[in-house]
C-alpha cells in the first residue's frame, strides 16, 4: 500500500462514488442526510486509505464503513456540511434522486421494516446491493459461513413474518433473484 | 413482489443522474474537500491520562451531585465501570453499556458528567418532539469510527421503572462519541425533530384521541379545524404489486371522499394526513372504514 495516496484515494472514489451514493440514498429518509453518509465515508476512506483493500474489495470496505457511519447518523441529525453544500444541491434539482420521501405502504415493506436491523440489512444487501454471501462477509467483517447462516436465518424471519400478514410468498417474494 | 421494488433508487437511476455522476460538481467539490483534509493516522489514540484526569474530576463531581461511583480502575481505559447521578445510571462492560435515564429533564450537563466518568465522550441535546415523548430518550448513537467488523445495537430491556432503560452494545476498542437526544416540548408551531421513534411511537390513527383512520377528508376537515389544526396532505397511491407512493400535495389535489390511511403530528398546530382514494386497491387492503370506532 506504498502507493501515492492522494492518487489511490482518487481511484477509489471515482469507482465506488455511485455505489456508495446508491446505498446511502436507499437508507436515508431524506437526499440531504445521505449525502452526509457520503462525505463521512469518504473522509473514513481518505483517513485511512493504507487500510482500504485493493480491487473490488475496496468497495466492499466501503460498504461495511457507509453501514456503521448510517448506524450512527440519527434521521433527526443534520449536518449538512459545507462541502456537501453542491451535492445537495444537485440531488435537490434531481427530479429521480431528490424526491421527496415517501412513505411505503406495502405490506412486505412492512414485513421487512419488521425485522431487525441486522436482518434487514442481511437482505437489502442482497436485493439492494447485489451481493453474494462472500461480498456481504466482506462488508460484515465476519466468515463467508457466518454470513450464510445469518442470511438463511433472516430469510426464514422474513418468510415467517410475510406468512403472518397473510401474504403468500411462495413465487411473490424474490431474494437475490430467488424466489423464498 | 421483489424486496428489490421497495428500493427508493436503483443504481441505474444513480448512475443516469447528473449528481451520480463522479465528474460532476457535487462530487468533485466533496472529493477535493475531503483530499484537503490533512491525513491523520485512523487509531485514537489511547487518552489514559485524559481518563484519569477526568476520573479526578468526576470523583470530585460525586461529592457535588451525590452520583454513585462503582468499580474504579477500569483496566482497558482507566475509568470507572459503573456510574449514576440524578441524571442517568449507567454501567460499562467490555463490549457494551447499560443505560437507565433517571430524570430526562436534568441539566445536560450531568448526562455529559455521566458519561464521561465510564471514558465516554458525550453529546447531549434536546430535539422538539409531541408532547406524549417529552422526556424520552432518543440514542444513545456512537458518533465517530468504528473499528471493521464491529456494529452497534441497542437492545431495550423491556418494561423500565425509569425513563429509558437499554443496553449498547459496541467495539472494545470505541474511543468516539456518544450521542443522545431528549424529547423537549416544541415551541408553538415549531416542527417536530424527525427521529424515527416518533413515527413509531406516535398513534398513527387517531388525532389527539380523535379516530381519523378510515374516515372520508369530508369527515375529519371540520373537527381537526375546529380543534385549531392546520392540515398537509399526502396523496398516497397504490400499485398493482401492493406497494404503495405518498407524495406530499396541496389541498387542491385532493378530494373531500378521499380516506384517511394515517396522520401523524408535524408540530403543534399541524397534522399530517396520509390519505387515498376509496377506488385504490390499497385502500381494500389496508385500510378498514368499519374497524374505526368513536
Amino acid at each position: 500500500m506504498g502507493r501515492d495516496p492522494e492518487r489511490r484515494f482518487v481511484e477509489i472514489y471515482e469507482s465506488t462514488y455511485g455505489a456508495i451514493l446508491g446505498y446511502a440514498l436507499r437508507r436515508c429518509p431524506d437526499p440531504d442526510d445521505a449525502t452526509d453518509v457520503v462525505a463521512e465515508t469518504f473522509t473514513v476512506a481518505w483517513r485511512r486509505i493504507d487500510e482500504v483493500p485493493a480491487g473490488d474489495d475496496a468497495r466492499l470496505w466501503l460498504f461495511g464503513v457507509a453501514r456503521r457511519v448510517l448506524a450512527n447518523h440519527r434521521r433527526g441529525e443534520r449536518r449538512h456540511e459545507q462541502r456537501t453544500a453542491a451535492l445537495r444541491e444537485q440531488l435537490a434539482a434531481s427530479p429521480v434522486l431528490g424526491e421527496p420521501p415517501v412513505e411505503d405502504y406495502s405490506q412486505v415493506g412492512r414485513v421487512l421494516r419488521s425485522l431487525s436491523d441486522d436482518d434487514r440489512e442481511l437482505l437489502t444487501l442482497v436485493a439492494w446491493e447485489n451481493l453474494g454471501t462472500r461480498e456481504i462477509a466482506r462488508v460484515l467483517g465476519i466468515s463467508r459461513n457466518t454470513a450464510a447462516v445469518r442470511l438463511y436465518r433472516a430469510r426464514r424471519r422474513l418468510a415467517r413474518g410475510l406468512a403472518k400478514a397473510g401474504i403468500n410468498h411462495v413465487g411473490s417474494v424474490a431474494v437475490e433473484g430467488n424466489t423464498l | 413482489m421483489n424486496i428489490a421494488d421497495l428500493a427508493r433508487v436503483r443504481d441505474e437511476d444513480v448512475a443516469r443522474d447528473p449528481a451520480g455522476q463522479v465528474s460532476g460538481a457535487g462530487a468533485r467539490a466533496l472529493m477535493e474537500s475531503i483530499m484537503s483534509e490533512a491525513r491523520e493516522p485512523a487509531a485514537v489514540p489511547r487518552r489514559r491520562s485524559v481518563v484519569r484526569r477526568r476520573l479526578t474530576l468526576g470523583a470530585f463531581a460525586v461529592a457535588l451531585t451525590t452520583a454513585l461511583v462503582v468499580g474504579f480502575g477500569w483496566p482497558r481505559f482507566g475509568s470507572v465501570t459503573e456510574y449514576a447521578n440524578a441524571a442517568v445510571s449507567l454501567k460499562r462492560t467490555d463490549d457494551h453499556l447499560t443505560v437507565v435515564v433517571n430524570d430526562p429533564n436534568a441539566d445536560t450537563t450531568t448526562f455529559v458528567e455521566a458519561f464521561r466518568a465510564v471514558g465516554l465522550d458525550a453529546v447531549v441535546d434536546r430535539i422538539p418532539v409531541p408532547p406524549q415523548l417529552v422526556g424520552k430518550m432518543f440514542g444513545p448513537d456512537l458518533v465517530g469510527e468504528l473499528p471493521p467488523g464491529t456494529g452497534v445495537s441497542y437492545r431495550p430491556e423491556g418494561p423500565c421503572g425509569s425513563a429509558w432503560c437499554g443496553e449498547v452494545t459496541f467495539s472494545k476498542g470505541y474511543t468516539g462519541k456518544i450521542s443522545l437526544s431528549i424529547g423537549r416540548e416544541a415551541a408553538p408551531g415549531e416542527p417536530y425533530a424527525r427521529v424515527s421513534t416518533v413515527n413509531e411511537t406516535v398513534d398513527t390513527s387517531t388525532v389527539d384521541g380523535y379516530p381519523v383512520r378510515g374516515k372520508t377528508v369530508a369527515e375529519v376537515r371540520p373537527e381537526l379545524e375546529r380543534r385549531g389544526l392546520k392540515i398537509q396532505y399526502v396523496l398516497v397511491q397504490g400499485n398493482p404489486d401492493g406497494t404503495g407512493v405518498g407524495t406530499p400535495v396541496g389541498p387542491e389535489r385532493i378530494e373531500d371522499g378521499h380516506r384517511v390511511m394515517m396522520t401523524r403530528p408535524y408540530s403543534s398546530d399541524t397534522v399530517v394526513l396520509h390519505v387515498i382514494p376509496e377506488s385504490d386497491p390499497l385502500f381494500r387492503n389496508d385500510v378498514d372504514p368499519g374497524s374505526t370506532s368513536e
